[in-house]
């Protein structure tokens, strides 16, 4: 539980906000590359301001405010010749990284970018998508940041065969083993949480003892401020950003990077586009038609009974607390381990930014933020003894094996 | 060296720790549970930017409301806490100082917080922790002597002269953090300017013989470096 001026100051976001300041000190997914195809300028909203995306004479992607109707819905995508940019208003900076265009709406000197796998893979081994999430961001943040929900939400009631795999979450085996990932979040559902802070935000194991004598060892990351680390199959780890739009939408940014083959990114965008609608991005499967849910099948194949997609397991829980999470009412637990050692290294950095110390802020030393790399991101399955051992050497022989840069040393 | 009362300096076993601790119990019991579950005798710990709450007429064991209420809600920002734990007591005895603010702003700026103050959600900590033994201290209890070398002492007027057979030599007071644990019983409001509370180094005017000190040799920087600058995050 929490106070309503305490929650307030770690979800709201406009210009001034103490957590919109704060995340005005981190570049934001503003545009996926594939929306910038139209011509230019594109609406862009983000932070709780209303912007415009365009090339400046020097030809280097820029933002800056555009004129805003009164009935203007807060998810818009307007044709070029209908946006209107202010002229006098702060001019941010942009740059575009393996499919996503970032920005950073601050006046102060933008930070460098950490060497996170996904910014420097190819971009043959890089797709980007995004979806909207009409909920704060924060509380999209944390349900990826607690390792014991896929446990539930994320429950298949059998194993499908891993064939059909490709681009999806949860649905690969685990590596050099014939276990599919279904069968070990179903049967061990009470996994040990192992939270470390780093250099980048938080390090998170889940280690599900299985009963011989092997553990099952599932590493996630938090990057901070608003973004997770985290492995989608055998080959392919997915770094996500929640961006606010508003203080009660946000758009996840997903860059998919993968170690092995290119990425069939024709395959993957046909998979989500059937889930998703175009300009906005808005899931099909919604508040509106309850998500898709079958009885029928919460009986026989799924915990919530709205389909295979894990994306709208997650969007109905955490759109279905609420515009913004009503923090007065919540009751932490044990298992909320990483979302408490989340709060505090955002408190710390309200608190920072509040005295005045930028230098506080997490990946804020420009002398240090290249040697961040990574970060190891996998699933496996080891002898209890050497969980940590197997898990590392895992990730070293994919990262040896990759043919872009993927090494850490 | 000679103007100290090396007999009053006795290296005891100290395990750094880190924690989560659940709160919604008054914070005495809530650190009770976390010296039980990890089989200290007492601690030293911190704890930063963690939501509290102090509700009123509220029978210590009784459950939290579903709904905090802002007139009883806050957050500390800093806090150092001596916490021990004599038995059979259910909660600890806590010493300390801290910084917080009330949401209430009618509440003021009193120096010390209420023994009834509750953490409003789990909070992570650091700390260091001492394990059972015979040396009678003022504000960690009875820990553990050692004869081996270890980077953590305690200075105490309570030592008795027994214990001058513990091996100091390889306890390099020179070089070391002494952290004031003479504080009043709960926790004072921490002012940065009349207090200082590391002395470095071992310095005759922190300690005037009567005072209680923890003292961690600076060579093991790496082991206390977290705690350490945890403890200095004061405003
Ligand atoms: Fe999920």
């Amino acid at each position: 539980m929490i106070s309503q001026e305490l929650n307030d100051k770690i979800t709201r976001v406009g210009s001034g906000t103490p957590a919109g300041n704060l995340l005005r000190h981190y570049w934001q997914p503003a545009a996926l590359v594939e929306e910038l195809h139209a011509s230019l300028p594109v609406a862009v909203n983000l932070l709780g301001e209303r912007l415009a995306l365009f090339r400046n004479d020097l030809g280097h992607w820029v933002l800056t405010a555009r004129k805003t109707r009164s009935d203007e819905p807060i998810v818009y995508y307007p044709n070029a010749d209908q946006i209107q940019i202010l002229d006098d208003r702060p001019i941010y900076p942009a740059v575009e990284k393996n499919g996503v265009i970032f920005a950073y709406l601050n006046d102060s000197d933008p930070p460098d970018f950490p060497n996170f796998d996904c910014f420097r893979a190819d971009e043959s081994h890089v797709f980007a998508f995004k979806g909207l999430w009409e909920c704060n961001w924060l509380q999209a943040l944390e349900i990826g940041i607690d390792p014991a929900h896929a446990s539930f939400l994320h429950r298949f009631l059998s194993d499908e065969n891993a064939e059909d795999h490709y681009g999806k979450q949860f649905r690969d085996k685990v590596i050099q083993t014939n276990i599919p990932i279904t069968h070990v979040l179903r049967e061990y559902h009470c996994p040990e949480i192992d939270v470390e802070e780093t250099n980048y935000g938080l390090k998170i194991t889940a280690l599900r003892h299985m009963n011989n004598g092997t553990t099952h060892v599932r590493i996630t990351n938090q990057i901070f401020p608003e973004a997770i680390c985290i492995p989608l199959s055998q080959e392919m780890t997915i770094t996500q950003w929640h961006v606010p739009i508003d203080d009660e939408n946000c758009y996840w940014y997903a860059m998919f990077t993968s170690f092995g083959e290119p990425i069939n990114k024709q395959l993957m965008h046909a998979q989500r586009l059937k889930e998703h609608e175009l300009p906005t991005y808005a899931p099909k499967k919604n508040r509106l038609n309850n998500y898709g849910y079958d009885p029928l099948e919460q009986k026989t194949q799924t915990y919530t009974g709205m389909g295979m997609d894990i994306n709208v397991h997650d969007q109905w829980a955490v759109e279905g607390m609420g515009a913004i999470q009503d923090r007065t009412r919540e009751h932490l637990g044990r298992s909320d381990k990483a979302i408490i050692r989340y709060r505090r290294i955002l408190r710390k950095a309200i608190k920072a930014l509040e005295m005045g110390d930028r230098t506080a802020l997490p990946m804020h030393n420009n002398d240090q933020i290249k040697s961040i790399v990574g970060p190891l991101s996998n699933d496996t399955i080891a002898l209890t003894d050497d969980w940590s051992g197997v898990s590392h050497r895992a990730d070293l022989k994919r990262r040896a094996a990759c043919s872009w840069d993927a090494s850490i040393l | 060296m000679g103007c100290f009362n090396l007999v009053n300096i006795i290296p005891i076993e100290a395990k750094p720790f880190e924690d989560f601790v659940d709160g919604y119990f008054p914070l005495a019991v809530t650190l009770a549970h976390l010296l039980e579950r990890r089989r200290f005798e007492s601690a030293l710990m911190v704890i930063r930017v963690a939501p509290i709450m102090d509700i009123p007429n509220l029978e210590s064991m009784a459950p939290v409301p579903l709904h905090i209420n802002p007139r009883y809600s806050g957050q500390i920002d800093w806090l150092v806490a001596a916490v021990h734990r004599p038995q059979p007591r259910l909660s600890a005895v806590i010493s300390g100082w801290a910084q917080w603010h009330w949401n209430d702003i009618l509440r003021g700026k009193v120096s010390r917080l209420p023994y009834s103050l509750r953490l409003a959600e789990p909070a992570y900590v650091r700390g260091v922790g001492f394990y059972p033994g015979n040396l009678h201290t003022c504000s960690l209890g009875y820990v553990r002597p050692v004869n081996t070398s270890s980077s953590v002492a305690v200075s105490t007027p309570n030592a008795n002269p027994s214990d001058s057979s513990v091996n100091i030599e390889q306890f390099d007071t020179a070089e070391c953090l002494c952290w004031n644990l003479n504080q009043k019983h709960f926790l004072e409001w921490f002012d940065r300017t009349t207090v200082q509370p590391w002395g470095c180094p071992y310095t005759p005017n922190v300690n005037n013989g009567s005072t209680e000190l923890l003292l961690i040799e600076q060579r093991c920087a790496d082991t206390w470096d977290a705690f350490i600058s945890d403890t200095k995050a004061f405003t």
